[in-house]
């Protein structure tokens, strides 16, 4: 049966383009997306900018790990952390020890926020920190004293001048003595002693130089034997990049996620399109399947025969496919850089396993998508061949039936999901939500094409022979009809979907949690944070009633049997004086000392003593003195006390102060000590605004990668299906010619038949659409601010309109090129 | 000859029609200067065996194909001088098709199909006349039908009611009984017949039982005209048949 399949296939050229397309396009998608997972999974900090010269670094630990034991197996899961603790002084102490036998010189590396406006850098490193990597003097020297800097080119800054350099410390003046040229991230660098205090003694590393007659691995290992039973990390070669901050670590995860969803989204269309496509070759082949029975072949054989083209398809279409996807995934790595959703350098290597992993799962999907035309073709039977068998007469087969019920009874069990959840969580729940909702209708859309068609018809062609033919066409026809309907559906479904729930709640969050924060003005720190003086100063301004300082930072908190990422922020004392929180037990302002903690409710009690790990990985055992609502902006959000950060940070740095004025005051003191601590004053809601939009242009990068890449292909879908369609209704359109048809009114018909399909399609779709937010509805109800309904009208219309316009393109082009001759060649007639 | 009764006027006319497929060597004619006229309310059957070019004459008669030389005149019109758009105007209005496949439109009732070429025409056609038209070809109670539930002798009537609607002055039918059985076939030929009294009709076929119901029969072999029967019986038109065959079987040797 291959081989005839093999013979048919080439026969059958035209009416197997769709599907090879759809394979061939699928492929391409997936190898891309793949070959971007790996370049993200296996994204590194590369080579070492800042650690070039040493042999050896050694930094604290950063991670953290999770051990479970059941039934005698130990599973870690290890997580790795915003940033790394700091080398504890014992090992600086022993490795000091161990380094003047050996004669080995080393480095102590130390670094703490600092900025000064007109030179680049935000930490401040001890001179000895320069010689870690290559640098030459661009201007002036070494800082000689204490009161002198160095600088990182590119600055206006000239040795002599003496600057402001706001510090973890508060504002120092100090003297540029020197501005240096090197291809590490830029820095300001001062005297040891000045650097190690303003870190508060906190060592970042410590960094082994070569020595000649001893190989980086041996001095690794005795780095590691004099640190042994320490928490530290001992990096050689590439991996001294590891101890380097790298802010984009957290990019790559984020771009994994991202990518992840998109291959499953375009994976689930890929399965629908080709499934489509299959069905309408084998509706277009009726005729021959049913000769294919008379002259002898067994139900049997023609499933057989439709299942060898699908392999044969899928295998041939892998090949354009894979080598379109291997070209694309520059294409989408770029992309996925640019629009800040992975990290700036991400760069996929070609390899031959992934695309063959997608090219694999591409003809796994070809078979798939096949089964229920193979049956269908089964079932064709001889006498087929001698009917004019345009139109089907079961619409609605039995899977269509059972998928589609099956589908319709996920909707309330996610609606109950939606309710259960009831925070930001739910957003998760919108992709299962959409799938649902969307193969819902579509499996039920030959039920609807008929009512839909009749409430449609005024607006597709009314009264004209054009329309009535277009409409009842489109309900005769309800197989094709719906072929043209799915993957409508599909394309705008997904859109509205998880657009509109996206922006809802997302806004919903927003503005919840802008609602929460009663201070009127807030000042916003500069590259460095604000100091506990710049604070201070800020609090005895005039005018000023109360000035909370916050800082953001991240906690990890254990959840089942692997770490998990929480926001968290370090609250100064009065926090409940400027936050409106739903406190539910326990008090905000018990939020003191250093071992206190307000959380969500949900995981901890009152009382309880809370086990979660900070921002650099040191673990610490906190008592709850508050528990608030989870609600929507605040589910996965500790408040930590404010002393609680020294230690674990070079200082307690503030990322904003919240500011309560006294009535009547102005401004103008509080503007002042802003600007000595290197911050500024924003109205609160305008601060609040420009971090929401900042926020919200990551999330529509990130919506725009998954739906971009679906769109594209169900785009294409769309018109391979419209295309089908008139392809096989040649014989159609050129009896319609004989019997006194104008071009002109054949080509109407089929453009209303279109839009007839895709209006349905648009119309099941914004059914789609509001069953989703009826779900994130649900899921908001009850909270604070209420829901805020979102719906982007621009890349939905976009979406849309793209679907109509493709669809009428590919739909009328071969049309036009099969009516060029005249009406006899159609028909049949010369003969 | 041709204009044996002068007092009909003549539906069609094609003078010297030639009508070649490609072009330089590969060139094939598959009309050959073929002068003939059907005279209003007659029925012409046209006959010839495969090849010879029965179904391009009928396509050029009806305006589907341009003649590669000569004119083909209908009710009087010249068919060079109209546009594509008057062209497919004039075979909505002046001509009916019927064909051996039937061409009904899969997706619409059998009086949606018989309404249809009015419609196109810009016209709203009664339900009543629509019905009426199905009576007349008996299948009243077929109307609601949709062609894949009707029978092929069916179909074909549907197909006719359908060319009849209009009411047009010819009528072409190309095989009409060609994938009918023969009780089916016989009333369809009785339909065609029937219709002569008010239209034109002319029916290529290869049946010469089907033949024998027309008025006369034309001959075609290689593109031309090959001679000619006037009340043609089933036998006498077998038999021009069988010499027909003969001899372009006889040519096909010699040459």
């Amino acid at each position: 049966m291959i081989a005839l399949a093999a013979r048919t296939a080439r026969a059958r050229a035209g009416t197997l383009a769709g599907p090879f397309i759809a394979l061939a396009l699928g492929t391409a998608l997936l190898s891309a997306v793949v070959l971007n997972i790996i370049a993200s999974a296996t994204y590194g900090p590369g080579q070492p900018h800042w650690f070039t010269r040493p042999a050896v670094v050694v930094a604290g630990a950063d991670s953290v790990r999770v051990t479970t034991v059941s039934d005698g197996d130990r599973e870690t899961e290890a997580m790795r952390t915003q940033a790394a603790r700091a080398v504890p002084p014992a090992a600086a102490a022993r490795l000091a020890a161990r380094m003047q036998v050996l004669g080995v010189p080393l480095v102590t590396d130390y670094a703490s926020p600092a900025h000064a406006a007109g030179a680049p850098g935000a930490t401040v490193h001890p001179w000895a920190a320069a010689g870690l990597h290559r640098y030459s003097f661009a201007a002036g020297g070494p800082p000689a004293a204490a009161g002198q800097v160095v600088l990182t080119a590119p600055t206006r800054l000239r040795p002599g001048q003496r600057i402001t350099v706001q510090t973890a410390a508060g504002p120092r003046q100090l003297t540029v003595s020197g501005v240096i040229r090197t291809s590490a991230a830029p820095a300001l660098y001062t005297a040891g002693p000045l650097a190690a205090q303003l870190a508060s003694h906190r060592i970042a590393a410590i960094a082994l130089l070569p020595r000649p007659g001893t190989s980086p691995a041996g001095l690794a290992r005795q780095a590691e034997a004099a640190t042994r039973g320490l928490d530290v990390r001992v990096l050689t070669g590439r991996d001294r990049a590891a101890a380097e901050p790298d802010p984009d670590a957290d990019l790559a995860v984020v771009a994994i996620a991202v990518l992840g969803t998109a291959a499953g989204l375009a994976a689930f269309m890929a399965l629908f399109v080709v499934s489509g496509t299959f069905a309408q070759s084998v509706t277009a082949r009726r005729r021959e399947l049913g000769l294919l029975r008379a002259a002898g072949a067994t139900p049997a054989q023609l499933r057989r025969l439709i299942l060898g083209e699908a392999l044969l398809i899928g295998t041939l279409a892998t090949l354009p496919g894979g080598l379109l996807g291997a070209l694309a995934a520059g294409a989408l790595s770029r992309w996925i850089a640019r629009s800040g959703v992975g990290p700036p350098g991400l760069a996929t290597h070609q390899a031959l396993w992934p695309v063959a992993a997608a090219a694999g799962a591409c003809v796994l999907i070809g078979l798939l998508g096949a089964l229920a035309p193979a049956r269908r073709a089964g079932r064709i039977g001889p006498a087929e061949a001698l009917r004019e068998a345009a139109a089907s007469r079961r619409a609605m087969p039995v899977t269509r039936w059972i998928i589609g019920l099956l589908a319709l009874g996920g909707v309330p069990a996610l609606l109950a999901a939606f309710a259960a959840v009831h925070s930001a969580d739910g957003a998760a729940l919108l992709l299962p939500m959409a799938i649902v909702a969307i193969l819902a209708l579509v499996m039920l859309a030959p039920l609807l094409v008929r009512p839909l068609a009749a409430l449609l018809a005024p607006l597709a062609g009314g009264g004209s022979a054009a329309g009535l033919l277009a409409r009842h066409s489109a309900v005769a026809g309800v197989r094709r009809t719906a072929a043209v309907i799915a993957p409508v559906v599909l394309t705008a479904g997904f859109a509205g979907a998880l657009l509109a729930g996206n922006s809802t709640l997302y806004r919903t969050q927003q503005v919840t949690a802008a609602s929460r924060v009663s201070a009127p003005v807030t000042v916003t720190a500069g590259p460095a944070g604000l100091s506990g003086a710049a604070v201070a100063g800020i609090r005895s301004a005039p005018g000023v009633a109360g000035a909370v300082p916050v800082a953001a930072t991240t906690v990890y908190v254990r959840s089942s049997d692997s770490p998990e990422e929480w926001s968290a922020q370090y609250a100064g004392p009065g926090i409940g004086q400027v936050l409106r929180l739903p406190v539910v037990a326990g008090r905000l302002a018990d939020l003191t000392g250093t071992n206190t903690v307000a959380v969500p409710a949900g995981t901890w009690r009152l009382g309880q003593v809370a086990q979660l790990w900070l921002a650099d990985s040191a673990p610490v055992r906190l008592r709850v003195v508050a528990v608030y609502a989870s609600d929507v902006d605040l589910g996965e959000t500790a408040l930590l006390p404010w002393g609680l950060q020294a230690g674990h940070a070079a200082a307690p740095l503030a990322s904003s102060v919240y500011v309560r004025m006294r009535p009547g005051a102005r401004l103008a003191g509080v503007r002042a000590a802003a600007a000595a601590g290197g911050g500024q004053v924003e109205p609160t809601r305008q601060y609040l605004a420009a971090l929401s939009t900042q926020q919200q242009r990551l999330n529509d990068a990130a919506l725009a990668t998954i739906l971009g890449l679906a769109l594209l292909y169900s785009w294409i879908a769309i018109g391979n299906s419209a295309a089908m369609g008139t392809a096989a209704r040649r014989r159609e359109l050129g009896a319609l010619r004989l019997i006194g048809a104008t071009r002109r009114q054949v080509l109407a018909m089929l453009g209303w038949e279109t839009w007839l399909g895709t209006a349905i399609g648009l119309l099941l779709a914004a059914a789609a659409t509001a069953v989703t937010l009826a779900g994130v509805r649900i899921c908001l109800a009850g909270i604070s601010a209420g829901p805020v309904l979102v719906i982007p009208w621009r890349p939905i219309g976009l979406a849309a309109g793209g679907a109509l316009a493709i669809a009428e393109l590919a739909g009328l082009a071969p049309a036009i090129w099969a009516l060029r001759r005249r009406p006899a060649g159609l028909g049949g007639l010369a003969g | 000859m041709l204009d044996a009764s002068p007092r009909l006027a003549t539906a069609v006319q094609l003078s010297d029609v030639t009508r070649t497929y490609g072009r330089g060597q590969g060139a094939v004619a598959a009309l050959r200067g073929v002068t003939a006229g059907f005279a209003a309310g007659t029925f012409t059957a046209v006959m010839g065996p495969s090849g010879s070019g029965k179904s391009t004459l009928l396509s050029c008669a009806a305006g589907l194909e341009r003649p590669t030389a000569g004119t083909v005149r209908v009710t009087g019109q010249d068919l060079a001088a109209l546009s594509e758009a008057a062209l497919t105007r004039l075979r909505r209005d002046q001509i009916g098709f019927v064909f051996q496949s039937f061409n009904l439109i899969p997706s619409l009732t059998a009086e949606l199909n018989v309404a249809l070429p009015a419609r196109l025409a810009g016209q709203r056609p009664s339900r009543r006349a629509v019905r009426e038209a199905l009576a007349a070809v008996g299948l009243a109670d077929r109307a609601r039908h949709r062609p894949a539930e009707l029978s092929g002798g069916q179909q074909q009537r549907v197909a006719i009611a359908r060319a009849l609607f209009t009411r047009p002055s010819v009528v072409f039918a190309d095989e009409p009984t060609g994938a009918l059985d023969s009780a089916s076939g016989r009333q369809v030929l009785g339909l065609l017949r029937g219709l002569a009294d008010r239209a034109t009709v002319v029916m290529v076929t290869h049946d010469p039982v089907a033949a024998a119901t027309a008025d006369r029969v034309l001959f075609l072999a290689d593109g031309r005209l090959a001679g000619e029967l006037h009340e043609p019986t089933a036998p006498s038109v077998a038999e021009a048949m069988t010499a027909l065959e003969l001899t372009a079987g006889g040519q096909e040797a010699a040459s």
